[in-house]
């Protein structure tokens, strides 16, 4: 049955029906209302799980890696400077195969300090060996939560499920949720072959050696790429199940004979999907490409997409200072290990939470060399309403 | 999984202010969730970021007939409603408004100065409100004004939604509301508010 | 040749967004009026950082850093070394919530205190995570309700005590700290300047009320702030080096019940069974500490004792050199 919910009622009730045992959080905008949920159903006797108020992110990380390791179910949700905070805790979770899942309320990093939603946290977290989700819609949202659990638990890998702060996390639109007896019959009960249990006692976190350290890190590695068949099953089984898919690792739109396509990520491709509508009403060949899964980089998936497109522009919400668009510069290098040389044109916008509109997307696909900018490498250019500046 | 393309445009969207306290943000959801329960598609927002007690507040509600796919502000709103007129002298509350738009205030009557072709509803929604809930909530008056001056969401969804949302705030709560919201929707449908 | 007017310079300057009736806003105008614009500010992340300097603009009329939530103490940690370094003297303040000081700032701030830093570190106590919308710190006190101690079927507000924050302070035995409150200004005057006095960590905590989240009037802030100190719940002490060294004594106690019924946060105690019983034990709490540090007994004899403390040259701010009488060890 449809509803109209708020993203976190979303996000909460998608966390509650998995069944979480160990709940732990700390506040930060604009995760609160996921967590503040959560907290009133632990209250109620809704949700039989202890909720622990952790005294920071980096209490609240490693009280989840403590809990998981303990063979429990467990959740946490952050932002910006709190998953900054989190990080050498997340690439330990990650080191010990831990089966974790968190949101991340994507939001910009300070400084200077900005409440508003933008990639750059998770985009920082890319190489602590966490599989990575970005979901477009608040039903994306739900559903990606369920297929997280039963993705980290099958992978043995961390999952972090991407959801755009305020964007979709304070906004009501309409959501399926699945009931308690479905989800149950997706995701089976948490069994972890390697808790700690005086029965089977395991040592967890021990040292390494230059002898030895490269072959952890390689089976990591290939443990990631091996989930890419993980998280595109996974969501097909989810479609078989629920009636609705994901997009699996990347999801096309009006690909057909596209000339142009653009590549983005998060709930930024809605209005992308408008542009797209209208552009081709006006008879110009373009298309465009949700990533949906960035970690594990799906390499073939996007190879097998773009290799006969004539222009592509990668949109995206962060930046590596000192050497730009960070999808953007992955994709070419995957691109061109696959023969395939066609251009890409990175622009980086919506940083801070600076709005994307149809006007500033449409302006992107218009924007040549011949306008005398730099395609290669450029700035999303500003949403103009009578010569003001509308920023959002 | 394939994706829906867009038919139509969107058919309106409503741009909300008030202070904070004042149920903005509420009163977003609600019209949202009246529409839903009318077979549209919506979304409402606040506008995001930090919020103290007494600040103004800005919300806003797509409603369509096709599925909302973005995820963007509101710049050109249909209709505004206005839950403190007084925010009128600090803030730009018509900006953007389209030419043929509506405002929806919580006021006796039209502010000195403003002739610039706008519709107005206006009506002492504080005050009914008051009679109502208890205390000078102007919220659900003002939707059932909206609803009756613009049929875009019928009173029987608003009084659902109300039954939905306010549901944690007890039975007394709700039934305040949906009284608030039927004086609000009466008052205008029978020219008691002053229409401009 | 200092300009400034000081009836007419505020360190913390009008326009900032601060709610009506804030208690933070308005202890922090008293504190750094009192130490005065001659002085580094280093603020942790929270409402008084947030209402103060939102989007480009900024109240303070002094030299003030942000950083991060947890720094704070660490930050004026490297200010303070580096002014000893280069041979300055400005003071340098620290302006936490409770949140920043308690929690997350503790690691930050216990580093800075037993490493001896020269800083005064004031912490203003609203008794939750207001500025992202009231959940609980392990300042709040229990039984409270807060977004994340919900009072439910099988909760009633938050079930851990007030984490006694100034007895972890005093227990590094440190020059200075204090408790004050903004319904006594002579008295947070005085230990504001006292504290400026000392040479070394010091430690404020003065209690905010918060109407948004503690669910008052908004003209209720100073009764409510009176009323948490007669009622025993928030007593107003100074320790040195780990000694009490100062109370207010009480005249007469007002009833936990009194200062409960102003605020909403503490309504779900009222009318059942489990909430009498919470009552019950807040005014067991209120009790507790007027025993422990005897603030009814009209004629306890404290230990005036001279503390040796080292002496700060200077004192900052406008208000005058307080009485050479401390420290005649």
């Amino acid at each position: 049955m449809k509803q109209l919910l708020e993203g976190s009622q979303a996000v909460a009730e998608a966390v509650r029906l998995c069944r979480p045992q160990v709940v732990a959080a700390y506040p930060i905008t604009p995760q609160t209302h996921i967590i503040e949920r959560l907290a009133k159903h632990v209250a109620n006797g809704e949700l039989e799980a202890e909720f622990i108020n952790a005294e920071s992110e980096f209490g609240a990380a490693s009280i989840v890696l403590g809990a998981v390791a303990a063979g429990a179910r467990v959740f946490t949700a952050t932002a910006s400077q709190g998953l900054l905070l989190m990080t050498e805790v997340l690439f330990n979770i990650a080191g010990l195969r831990l089966p974790v899942v968190m949101v991340c309320a994507n939001r910009a990093v300070g400084a200077p300090i900005n409440i508003f939603s933008d990639h750059q946290d998770s985009m920082t977290l890319r190489d602590a060996g966490w599989i990575q989700l970005y979901v477009e819609s608040n039903q994306e949202a739900a559903d990606s939560i369920i297929q997280a659990y039963r993705i980290a638990e099958a992978c043995e890998l961390p999952v972090m499920v991407c959801i755009d702060g305020f964007l979709l996390t304070h906004t009501f639109e309409p959501v399926v949720l699945p009931s308690q007896v479905e989800v149950d019959s997706y995701l089976p009960a948490f069994q972890f072959a390697r808790s700690l249990d005086p029965a089977r006692p395991m040592t967890l976190g021990g040292g390494s050696e230059p002898d030895n350290y490269q072959e952890y890190r390689v089976a990591q590695h290939d443990a990631m790429e091996k989930s890419q068949a993980v998280v595109e099953a996974f969501d097909a089984d989810f479609e078989v199940q629920f009636g609705r898919a994901c997009g699996g690792l990347v999801q096309g739109y009006r690909l057909e004979e596209a000339q142009t396509v653009l590549l983005g990520m998060g709930s930024l491709m809605g209005a992308v999907y408008d542009v797209v509508d209208r552009l081709r009403d006006q008879g110009q060949a373009v298309g465009t490409l949700r990533l949906r899964c960035f970690r594990p980089f799906p390499v073939q998936a996007l190879v097998q997409h773009l290799s006969s497109v004539q222009r592509i522009i990668v949109l995206e919400k962060a930046i590596s200072i000192g050497a730009g668009g960070i999808v953007a510069t992955e994709l070419r290098a995957a691109l061109q290990q696959a023969g395939i040389m066609t251009p890409v044109e990175s622009v980086i916008g919506g940083l801070g939470g600076r709005d994307l509109t149809p006007e500033v997307i449409e302006e992107i696909f218009k924007e040549t060399a011949s306008s005398g900018i730099d395609v290669i490498n450029r700035f999303a250019p500003n949403h103009i309403i009578n010569g003001e500046a509308h920023h959002g | 999984m394939t994706m829906e393309t867009k038919e139509g445009a969107d058919l309106h969207d409503i741009r909300l202010h008030g202070r904070g306290g004042q149920g903005t943000v509420s009163a977003a959801a609600l019209l949202a969730l009246a529409a839903f329960e009318d077979g549209f598609e919506s979304q409402a927002f606040p506008k995001f970021g930090s919020e103290r007690r007494g600040a103004p507040v800005e919300a806003y509600v797509r409603i369509s007939r096709s599925v909302i796919r973005a995820h963007n502000q509101v710049y050109t709103p249909d209709a505004v409603v206005i839950q403190d007129a007084g925010l009128l002298r600090s803030e730009p509350l018509l900006k953007g408004l389209n030419p043929d738009g509506l405002i929806v205030m919580n006021a006796t009557e039209k502010p000195a100065g403003v002739d610039n072709g706008f519709r107005w509803i206006c009506l002492p929604a504080s005050q009914i409100g008051e009679r109502h809930i208890g205390r000078p909530l102007p919220n659900t008056v003002l939707l059932g004004a909206l609803a009756a001056g613009t049929q875009w969401v019928s009173l029987t969804a608003l009084e659902r939604a109300i039954t939905n949302h306010l549901a944690s705030k007890g039975e007394a709560v709700v039934n305040a509301n949906i009284e608030a919201v039927r004086e609000g929707y009466l008052f205008t449908e029978n020219d008691e508010a002053l229409i401009l | 040749m200092d300009k400034r007017d000081p009836f007419r310079h505020n360190v913390l300057t009008s326009g900032h967004r601060a709610c009506s009736g804030c208690g933070e806003a308005m202890a922090a105008r008293m504190v750094t009026d009192l130490i005065g614009p001659d002085a580094i500010y280093v603020n942790a992340t929270g409402c008084l950082q947030v209402f103060t300097t939102h989007n480009q603009q900024s109240a303070w009329q002094a030299p003030w850093i942000h950083s991060v939530f947890a720094n704070a103490a660490a930050v004026a940690s490297g200010v303070e070394a580096a002014l000893r370094v280069r041979g300055k003297e400005t003071p340098v303040v620290v302006q936490a919530g409770d949140g920043g000081t308690f929690d997350i700032g503790l690691q930050c701030l216990s580093g800075m205190i037993e490493r001896g830093h020269d800083v005064l570190f004031v912490c203003y106590d609203n008794e939750a995570y207001m500025n992202t919308g009231v959940q609980r710190s392990s300042s709040t006190p229990h039984a409270v309700r807060t977004t994340t101690s919900p009072p439910g079927r099988l909760s009633q507000g938050k079930h851990h005590l007030k984490k006694d924050v100034i007895s972890i302070i005093a227990a590094h035995h440190m020059p200075y700290a204090a408790t004050a409150t903004v319904a006594y200004f002579s008295d947070l005057k005085a230990k504001v300047e006292k504290a400026m006095t000392i040479k070394g960590p010091r430690f404020l905590q003065v209690l905010s009320p918060c109407p948004l989240g503690w669910e008052h009037d908004s003209a209720l802030t100073v009764t409510i702030s009176r009323l948490a100190v007669e009622t025993g719940l928030f007593p107003l002490v100074e320790l040195e080096h780990g000694e009490l060294t100062g109370a207010m004594r009480l005249t007469q106690q007002q009833p936990v019940e009194d200062y409960l019924r102003l605020q909403g946060r503490f309504r779900h105690l009222f009318g059942t069974k489990e909430g009498a019983v919470e009552i019950r034990h807040l005014q067991a709490l209120a009790d507790a500490r007027i025993r422990r540090y005897g603030l009814l007994e009209a004629d306890a004899e404290w230990n005036t004792e001279r503390v040796p403390q080292v002496k700060r040259h200077g004192h900052g701010g406008y208000a005058a050199a307080p009485e050479e009488s401390n420290n005649d060890l």
